[in-house]
């Protein structure tokens, strides 16, 4: 009998070790969070179509990031095509609490520009994604609520709202996040006004391993605008984690 | 020329990545009667830009040209940028012809003072000419430090007196006081500067031994005082002169909730003190600073578009000095709206005007549209304000107002 409790007391490790009635979903956006550091160094492409009425455009940035710290990321998108912007530089430092820096480097003008934090709720190369969509959300920048949980398939989906603390380009943001990914896989966002905005599903997760470290990224993000309903897909390749990058790439002065 | 190095590219080792422009370009001044120039202007300019990287090795190879049917002196290239540089992981070692760009602001920028320029374009935006250099970036104390020597300064290009935006200047030198770019010596100029961010700061301090590029003085140093007064020697030579000149300064840019603001200052040491006789007598170089202040205000529409609103101000000190530039004492508005749409559609406005009581200034608009996927258009209108108070060679903008209308090809 003993041995009976000895062996559920194991397994229960491994069954119910994310979730209990007590936890909040700043515990699961933690959770999420510890899951996905010590990446090190990431790199790939990154495919994003618009989808009009009548057409498809498509543009492609190569994208490098770094983990400075648990509470730092950087991160650098360099754009491909469309030709004419060729060689723009978008340049992210990633905080957890403080407020983002993010500095563009626009080719035609030579010039490094810092962006204002409002200009974050700007569209992202004209897609339905903005720059503050693309940003790496800081646990800290945002307060939590509504924690529920439901099964799908083989996984458990954990749900809640997250209002952002700073400036923002939404009123609120509902959260779903896959125990299996350990990964959001979908967010809707509601603009100032209150209305559902967009919606952001994530799916093609692909499994990496970094320092014996199993984490997930999703290879597709698909953000839809429910009230224009225009959508834009983000497509990654090349993926890799683990990657070893000069700090010096995520310095503003490099943009240049 | 392109061709060959693309072809050598191919060739070495490493990877290689090759881009450019063709833009075709068009400008109609108004009509200013039958004076010699051309009141329509058409030339087609080429930009291309070859990198082979190899490992931590690279060699960039961006030149640039302009081809005009008509106004033949316009027929020019230029290097932008043509160096090999060697990097690691905390420094990078360049040498060849390199475009520097200090811009923080959209019209005043003070640190913005090397390379020579192209003034047959925009007086704010004038094209930049690569300028040889030897230096070394390193990544010290969280920030980019930059050592460069600059022993050849190239000298800026004026159009000619065919072109509407004519200087008159064809028979007229350029020439350097203190340089020694005309000897086949060299010159001992460098920069050296250091940018670094914090926070929601970026800062940059910036040294510097050049030649100002931005201040002229038309006369001759061939002169020779009779009985009190002074006259230009029978076989005086009358040039544009610039002057050598050490410049400190320093910029601060700061995101203050959801706007940025801008503030900067420089000041100019000329280290000659040639005197030259000019059309108001006897003259020099007088040392001087700037001082500029800005704010860019960015406003979210309710349709998706977005704008931004510039202001900005600068001011330069003694007041004395303001009559050998084109921008002394002035404001600058600007706004920028963007459609946020997939053809990155784009329009701005802008206008500066001197409040010292000059009333100089320009406004300019225009409209530009990315067009299928490797085509981009341009089209605006650029008019000069009260010309006739220009000092010289600025007061040949007069009657060159104009519409223009680009169309570029991306490869």
């Amino acid at each position: 009998m003993r041995n009976l409790v000895l062996v559920f007391l194991f397994f229960s490790l491994f069954v119910f070790p994310l979730y209990s009635a007590d936890q909040t979903a700043l515990d699961i956006a933690q959770l999420i969070k510890e899951s996905n550091t010590g990446f090190v160094g990431e790199q790939g492409k990154m495919e994003m179509i618009l989808k009009l009425e009548n057409q498809e455009i498509k543009r492609l940035m190569v994208s490098k990031s770094l983990e400075v710290s648990p509470h730092e990321n950087r991160t650098l998108l360099v754009f491909e095509i469309p030709k004419d912007v060729r060689g723009t530089k978008l340049l992210t430092w990633s905080f957890e609490s403080k407020d983002d820096s993010q500095w563009i480097y626009l080719p035609s003008l030579r010039r490094v520009k810092r962006i204002t934090s409002s200009g974050s709720s700007s569209s992202f190369m004209g897609s339905e994604f903005t720059f503050e969509d693309l940003r790496n959300s800081g646990i800290k920048k945002y307060e939590y609520s509504n924690l529920s949980q439901l099964k799908k398939d083989n996984d458990i989906l954990w749900k809640y709202n997250r209002n952002s603390l700073k400036k923002s380009g939404y009123s609120k943001q509902i959260v779903t996040v896959s125990k299996k990914f350990m990964n959001i896989v979908k967010v809707e966002y509601f603009d100032r006004s209150g209305e559902k905005l967009k919606v952001a599903e994530f799916s093609n997760f692909k499994k990496f391993e970094v320092k014996s470290k199993v984490m997930w990224r999703a290879g597709r993000i698909v953000m839809r605008n429910v009230q224009t309903k225009k959508s834009s897909i983000l497509i990654w390749s090349e993926r890799k984690l683990g990657v070893r990058i000069n700090k010096s790439v995520f310095q503003k002065g490099s943009l240049k | 020329m392109c061709a060959i190095f693309t072809d050598l590219a191919s060739h070495a080792i490493g990877e290689t990545s090759n881009e450019g422009s063709l833009t075709l370009e068009t400008r109609q001044f108004e009509s200013y009667g039958d004076d010699g120039t051309f009141e329509n202007q058409r030339s087609l300019l080429w930009e291309h830009k070859t990198e082979i990287v190899e490992e931590s090795n690279g060699l960039v190879f961006g030149v640039k040209g302009r081809y005009d049917d008509q106004d033949h002196k316009r027929n020019i290239t230029w290097p932008e940028d043509l160096y090999f540089y060697q990097k690691n992981e905390s420094y990078k070692f360049v040498v060849g012809y390199q475009i520097f760009n200090y811009s923080y602001m959209e019209a005043f920028n003070p640190l913005d003072i090397l390379n020579a320029r192209q003034y047959d374009t925009s007086i704010l935006n004038a094209e930049k000419m690569g300028e040889l250099s030897l230096g070394l970036e390193a990544y010290v104390f969280d920030g980019d430090l930059k050592l460069y020597l600059l022993p050849r300064p190239a000298k800026p290009y004026f159009p000619s007196s065919s072109s509407r935006l004519r200087t008159d200047l064809d028979q007229v030198s350029i020439a350097w006081l203190g340089g020694e770019v005309d000897s086949s010596e060299w010159d001992d100029h460098f920069l050296f500067s250091f940018e670094i961010s914090f926070d929601s700061f970026d800062a940059q301090f910036l040294v510097s031994k050049n030649i100002d590029r931005r201040k002229v003085l038309v006369g001759t140093t061939d002169y020779q005082e009779i009985s009190g007064n002074t006259f230009p020697t029978a076989d005086a030579d009358f040039a544009l002169y610039f002057s050598e000149q050490l410049i400190t300064g320093a910029i601060v840019v700061y995101n203050f909730e959801s706007f940025q603001i801008k503030g900067g200052f420089a000041s100019h040491t000329y280290i000659p003190d040639t005197e030259i006789l000019t059309n108001s007598g006897l003259t020099s170089f007088e040392d001087y600073s700037e001082l500029v202040f800005g704010a860019e205000v960015p406003i979210s529409h309710a349709n998706g578009f977005d704008s931004s609103v510039f202001v900005e101000y600068q001011k330069i000190i003694p007041d004395s000095v303001s009559a050998t530039g084109a921008l002394q004492n002035d404001v600058f508005l600007a706004w920028k709206l963007n459609f946020n749409d997939p053809t990155g559609t784009e329009i701005k406005t802008a206008m500066t005007y001197d409040i010292s009581g000059n009333e100089e200034g320009f406004v300019q608009a225009d409209f530009s549209r990315r067009y299928l996927s490797d085509f981009k258009y341009t089209i605006g209108i650029l008019s000069y304000l009260n010309t006739e108070s220009y000092n010289p060679p600025l007061d040949d903008l007069d009657e060159t107002n104009h519409i223009y209308a680009n169309l570029t090809y991306f490869y």
